[in-house]
């Protein structure tokens, strides 16, 4: 349907819509227009890709400015979900007749789930799909590849694109990933490089968080988009740990063993090359000496070989002269690297800031900051002089350097943690050095300071004042929307004690106390006899649901679930677990009803969807708070606390409840779904913690449903599923759902009251605005007038 | 009630109101006349506390949450109202074969249905196949019951009330106990039915308590049960105590029949209760008219058009009138193997049959008596669509109005005492 939200009409590809999305889109709007950066929660289901979509295709298309969508959701199938919906979208545009002729849309992922070659696709990882990929596309390679064909192996799919002109690799449209891939198959063509070379010329584009946030591939993937685009962070309830993940490395013992064997080799290939072509690195050496840096001239082969820190902390100046030698370097980073190991040899935590790490490498090894700042873009030069093939051999040496950039970087925000054990009670060290990055804002800065319009939305990012402080930027708006049923849906409740009144909490001191872990068996054991299908359950580590299924176990209460439903539980390993979830929707399918058994913060909790008979209950066991005594959580709360005012408690709380929303979110996905969201902890029915969940799900808690013991709770879940499960007609419109009739109801009702205010102000204080003044001044007495006592400085 | 604290005020006020808003639903529950149990005082000291205790709960929620059941009620009473206004013509079946499946696992010991879901369901059950056959003299019923994974048959397709009546009584054959396996069940009764003519409509009705299904890991599964039901015109139905259950809902979707959730007591009889009138054919898109002389040498039994495509339902089809044997002496009957005293011959065969109607064992022949048939025929003229008049209106104009109907004869009642009124003061 077609309407109007102020002066901009908007296409919207379905004849109803939910008011939440009305809404949604007003807020947009007036968010675009001020030209500002904004917070908005909307329930999941209610279809706010859709909506954001519509209305921001609908603004870029209507306003003269030409402006692009970057658009960052959080995994594949989410991007192609977006994808396909906005095809759809345009598809209903042109029936309506919008002029969208040359519109583009495109998404972008890694080359490992759009490698078309026929063996390169074929690889598991990532990491050598782009290696192997580079081999075969790398400058040099063509290069010596098209001089003389057959010396060097290359990929026909990438020397296809040659034939086809800039810009125009692909006719415009909207194309999914898959479409993408087909296309390249169809034509021989490399539907990577499509994408990559074809991004200054979309208007949309849509990939995941890393390509805008990760400074290793934003420079390189993201450099060219203009000032006016819009960017959307979807699903953004994580955005501070993408932003804080992409500005830390950890190092192992194994990876500086690996990068010691790549600094040999590197060597090895010096030494060679010194005998065979010694002018190249003469050349090298040169360009250094002048200060020519190639970095304007990127490269798209590049992405593995970027500097890990933000672009804009890059230094402008010359190489410092005792790493521009090929083999000064290599002694250098084999200096580095043997510092770092006898670092790692030490048996204690070691907690430092960068500072002190760089004043004692100088002491030890007189390594100076200022060439260590430049490590790894000189490696970068280096393995391209060598023209080095296989660069995931290099990974580990890469973050080493990679490592030592960001340490002589960054000054304020970051840590270093040294762990000797991995566990408390390990007794073979296994050590790990973070460097941790502690603040947020850095990375997504950048973000914020470029692009005038920053969307941040996701259905669970409550409390939504918490993002702005802790990404440290201004909203114009922030806005959470409730959800409109006709019918109560879902059905929240908050469990505090068993049957036998004994308070449930997962808190640390009673989380193993026999009465708590045997009255959270119970609620499983009563929830899978009421709850028809699938049930999903949450704990807050893998280690806390390890410990309670063994002791569930030995009580005989798994036995007793078994009878009503099957049982799968969810593994760190991936593999496991998508087995274990297939198996599981199979159950729920077939009658037999199955009981997940997963982890707050998990692969499940995060990308699953429980819709329908796949979840018709969620349990969330205890509250997921962070294990606290993590060394790198805490230097963040002191981060936080130190440099945004942020207390502890109310981040970890923050943090733990945004989790528990995500989890009991899952069951939830639509307005045709309904579920019970169980909240099993006696912690919940505090005030503090639940105003914290979004407003969307405390709605729904009535007070009668914040403190229930079992079996109150069972029988109120029998009362509900018996309800919910009565036939409904979920065509109805009007309240949950309008058509256009009702949204131009509401708007001519808006306007009715913002006039009717409009008056009533000008009644009580004329304006000083001939017109208007003189009409009102005809329909006030003088009697009204004295009694309102205003000065009477009118001039009728 | 535990940890009175935890209500708000509003809450205890809304508890105290309930006891008057209560009471026809205690009384339905009391209904039952069926005592508590054997365990005495014990049993019923609790039955009381969770009496008191799920009542108070009920309208704690109610008003909590506000729209649901009102919202739930009014649909229910739209829903009605749209079944009593369909007035196109419909094709019924009056020849019908039900097996009734009853789910005998654990869970029918819950006592969140008065006295408890396992003596309710009996006693329902009860009134059902006596109302049942009432209202479809020709059709047959059989009963299955399911328990600890397994399914037996209790009582073979059969066109006898009293013989239903009298195992539906004898509690100590129905021992509730482990889990119930649904395609256990649907096996059982589809194949219980596979030798009915086509003809004739062959329904399951499940009676399901259990909140899911521990079927066997085999070679054939529940999807594959389902297709079979499909395939073979088997309508089945299925009335869930716990709540929506994604397959049984499909079954019931995919082989024409309701899938119903009972939310009380009443809510339950009253879903069962709608599947007592015959269901209404579904017309099948081309019917090939079968010859008389084709359907009669078939002897009523299925014939095979053109074998690919089972032949339309509900087109002709061949029934004989019984004679009736005097209740002198005892001889051989072919349906049970005994010997008995009275009984019924088949017209075709010759075969003695203990009861009508039913299909002879032998030949094959449906077997009905005259005044089954005549009763069955009243389901194949519903009352046509007529509008309701108020006796206000129909007594303006005395000529017209008669105290008894035109087509029957019956005397309206009301009419009847004003008319009374009428002659007493004249
Ligand atoms: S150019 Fe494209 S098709 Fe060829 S190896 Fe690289 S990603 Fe694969
Ligand atoms: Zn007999
Ligand atoms: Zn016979
Ligand atoms: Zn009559």
């Amino acid at each position: 349907m077609k309407f109007m939200i102020d002066d901009l009409p908007v296409l919207f590809p379905y004849d109803r819509i939910y008011p939440e999305q009305y809404s949604y889109m007003c807020d947009l709007k007036k968010t675009l227009d001020a030209g500002g950066h904004c917070v908005l929660e909307m329930p999941s289901g209610t279809g706010k890709t859709v909506s954001l979509l519509s209305l921001i295709v609908s603004y870029m298309q209507f306003y003269p400015v030409k402006r692009k969508l970057i658009y960052c959701s959080r995994t594949v199938p989410e991007i192609e979900k977006a994808l396909a919906e906005l095809k759809r979208l345009m598809e209903y545009r042109v029936e309506m007749g919008a002029k969208d002729e040359d519109f583009r849309g495109l998404g972008l992922t890694s080359r490992r789930n759009l490698c078309l070659h026929p063996e390169v696709s074929k690889e598991k990882k990532g990491k050598i799909v782009d290696s192997r990929c580079r081999d075969l596309t790398s400058a040099f390679a063509c290069e010596k590849g098209r001089a003389e064909p057959g010396s060097v192996p290359l990929c026909s799919y990438h020397e296809e694109l040659n034939n086809y002109e800039t810009g125009n690799l692909i006719p415009p449209g909207v194309y999914t990933l898959d479409d993408v891939k087909k296309w390249g198959q169809e034509k021989g063509t490399c539907p990577y490089f499509t994408i990559r070379r074809m991004m200054p010329f979309v208007d949309i584009i849509i990939y995941s968080f890393h390509y805008l946030l990760d400074p290793k591939v934003a420079e390189n993937v993201s450099a060219e988009m203009s000032k006016e685009s819009i960017v959307v962070f979807d699903e953004a309830h994580n955005i501070d740990n993408v932003c804080i993940e992409s500005l830390s490395i950890d190092l192992t013992r194994p990876m500086l063993d690996s990068a010691a064997r790549s600094v040999n080799k590197i060597s090895d290939k010096i030494e060679e090359m010194k005998r065979t072509d010694a002018t190249k690195l003469q050349d090298e050496y040169e360009k250094l000496v002048a200060g020519l840096q190639e970095a304007n001239e990127r490269r798209e082969d590049e992405d593995m070989l970027a500097s890990p820190v933000l672009s804009t902390d890059l230094l402008e100046e010359a190489m410092p002269g005792n790493i521009r030698k090929a083999e000064h370097f290599i002694a250098f980073l084999k200096r580095f690297i043997e510092y770092m190991k006898t670092r790692m040899r030490v048996l204690h935590v070691v907690a430092e800031t960068p500072q002190s790490f760089l004043a004692h490498l100088k002491e030890i090894t007189f390594i100076e900051r200022r060439p260590l700042k430049f490590a790894a873009e000189r490696l970068t030069n280096l393995v391209r002089t060598l023209e080095l093939t296989n660069i995931d051999e290099h990974y580990a040496l890469q973050k080493v350097a990679g490592f030592g950039t960001l340490v002589a970087t960054y000054e304020k925000g970051f840590l270093l943690i040294l762990e000797p054990y991995e566990t408390e009670h390990a007794t073979v060290p296994n050590p790990i050095f973070h460097m941790t990055c502690l603040d947020p804002s850095l990375a997504i800065a950048p973000v914020f300071e470029r692009f005038s319009s920053v969307v941040i939305t996701s259905g669970t990012i409550s409390p939504l004042d918490m993002y702005p402080k802790i990404l440290q930027f201004q909203p114009t708006l922030i806005q959470s929307y409730p959800m409109t049923l006709t019918r109560n849906a879902f059905f929240p409740m908050v469990i505090t004690r068993g049957s036998d009144q004994v308070p449930i909490s997962s808190r640390f001191e009673v989380r193993n106390d026999p009465a708590v872990v045997r009255n959270f068996g119970s609620i499983l054991i009563d929830m899978s006899k009421t709850v028809p299908d699938g049930i999903v359950a949450f704990f807050p580590s893998y280690l806390y649901m390890e410990s309670i299924v063994s002791a569930w176990y030995d009580m005989g209460i798994l036995s007793e679930v078994w009878k009503h439903k099957l049982l799968f539980v969810e593994t760190p390993d991936a593999m496991e677990t998508s087995v274990a979830l297939k198996n599981y929707r199979e159950a729920c399918n077939n009658g037999r009803g199955a009981v997940m058994l997963s982890v707050a913060r998990g692969k499940v909790s995060e990308g699953i969807d429980f819709d329908h008979n796949y979840g018709r209950a969620v349990i969330m066991f205890g509250i997921p708070y962070q294990y606290t005594e993590s060394r790198i959580l805490k230097a963040r709360l002191e981060f936080l606390r130190d440099n945004h005012r942020i207390r502890e408690n109310d981040y970890l709380t923050f943090d733990a409840m945004r989790h528990a929303a995500q989890c009991v979110g899952r069951v939830l996905r639509g307005k045709t779904d309904w579920g019970l969201m169980v909240f099993a902890d006696k912690r919940f029915a505090r005030q503090d913690k639940r105003a914290k969940l979004p407003l969307w799900i405390n709605q729904y808690i009535t007070g009668a449903h914040s403190n229930l013991s079992t079996d109150m709770a069972i029988v109120l879940a029998k009362k509900f599923i018996r309800q919910i499960s009565q036939p409904w007609d979920h065509t109805q419109t009007g309240i949950s759902l309008w058509t256009l009739e009702d949204i131009e109801e509401r708007q001519r009702k808006a306007e009715e009251e913002a006039e009717k205010g409009l008056q009533e102000v000008a009644r009580i204080m004329p304006v000083h605005d001939g017109e208007v003044v003189e009409e009102d001044y005809g329909e006030m007495d003088d009697h009204m007038l004295a009694d309102l006592d205003f000065p009477m400085d009118v001039d009728g | 009630m535990p940890d009175d604290d935890n209500y708000d005020p509003t809450a205890d006020l809304e508890y105290a109101e309930v006891d008057d808003d209560d009471q026809p639903r205690t009384s339905t529950a009391a209904k039952g006349k069926h005592k508590a149990s054997v365990n005495g005082q014990a049993e019923k000291g609790q039955a009381v506390w969770e009496g008191t205790y799920n009542r108070s709960w009920d309208v704690v929620q109610e008003d909590a949450e506000g729209g649901l059941q009102s919202a739930v009620d009014s649909l229910i009473a739209r829903g009605r109202r749209k079944r009593a206004e369909i007035d196109t013509p419909l094709r019924r079946s009056i020849i019908r074969h039900m097996f009734i499946i009853l789910d005998l696992s654990e869970s029918v010991l819950d006592k969140d249905f008065r006295p408890s879901r396992f003596e309710l369901t009996l006693q329902y059950m009860r009134s059902y196949v006596v109302e049942w056959f009432d209202q479809n003299p020709l059709g047959q019923i059989g009963m299955i019951i399911m328990r600890d994974r397994l399914s037996e048959v209790l009582i073979p397709m059969g066109g006898n009330p009293q013989e239903i009546l009298s195992v539906l009584t004898d509690k100590r054959k129905l021992e509730p106990s482990g889990e119930p396996s649904l395609q256990n069940g649907l096996v059982m009764a589809k194949g219980g039915m596979s030798h009915l003519p086509s003809t004739s409509s062959l329904e399951i009705l499940v009676v399901f308590s259990s909140i899911s299904t521990a079927d066997p890991d085999g070679p054939i599964n529940i999807h594959q049960v389902l297709s079979d039901l499909s395939s073979s015109r088997v309508r089945t139905s299925i009335i869930s105590l716990s709540g929506e259950i994604k397959i049984c809902r499909q079954i019931c979707q995919r082989t024409g029949g309701k899938f119903g959730v009972a939310m009380d007591e009443d809510h339950l009889r009253e879903l069962l209760w709608e599947t007592i009138p015959p269901p209404a054919q579904t017309q099948s898109s081309n019917p090939t008219t079968l010859g008389v002389r084709n359907a009669l040498a078939a002897g009523g039994n299925r014939v095979d058009g053109d074998g690919s495509r089972p032949p339309p339902v509900g087109d002709l089809m061949v029934m004989g009138f019984p004679v009736r044997l005097p209740p002198g002496g005892e001889t051989l009957c072919v349906c049970h193997g005994l010997l008995k005293k009275g009984g019924y011959l088949c017209p075709r065969c010759g075969s003695k049959l203990c009861d009508v109607p039913t299909d002879c064992e032998v030949c094959g022949l449906m077997v009905v008596s005259s005044p089954h048939l005549a009763r069955s025929f009243w389901f194949l003229f519903p009352v046509a669509h007529y509008d309701a008049l108020t006796v206000e209106t129909t007594m303006g104009d005395r000529e017209r109005s008669s105290p008894t109907c035109y087509g029957c004869d019956r005397s309206f009642k009301t009419m009847r005492k004003m008319f009374q009124g009428f002659l007493l003061r004249m």
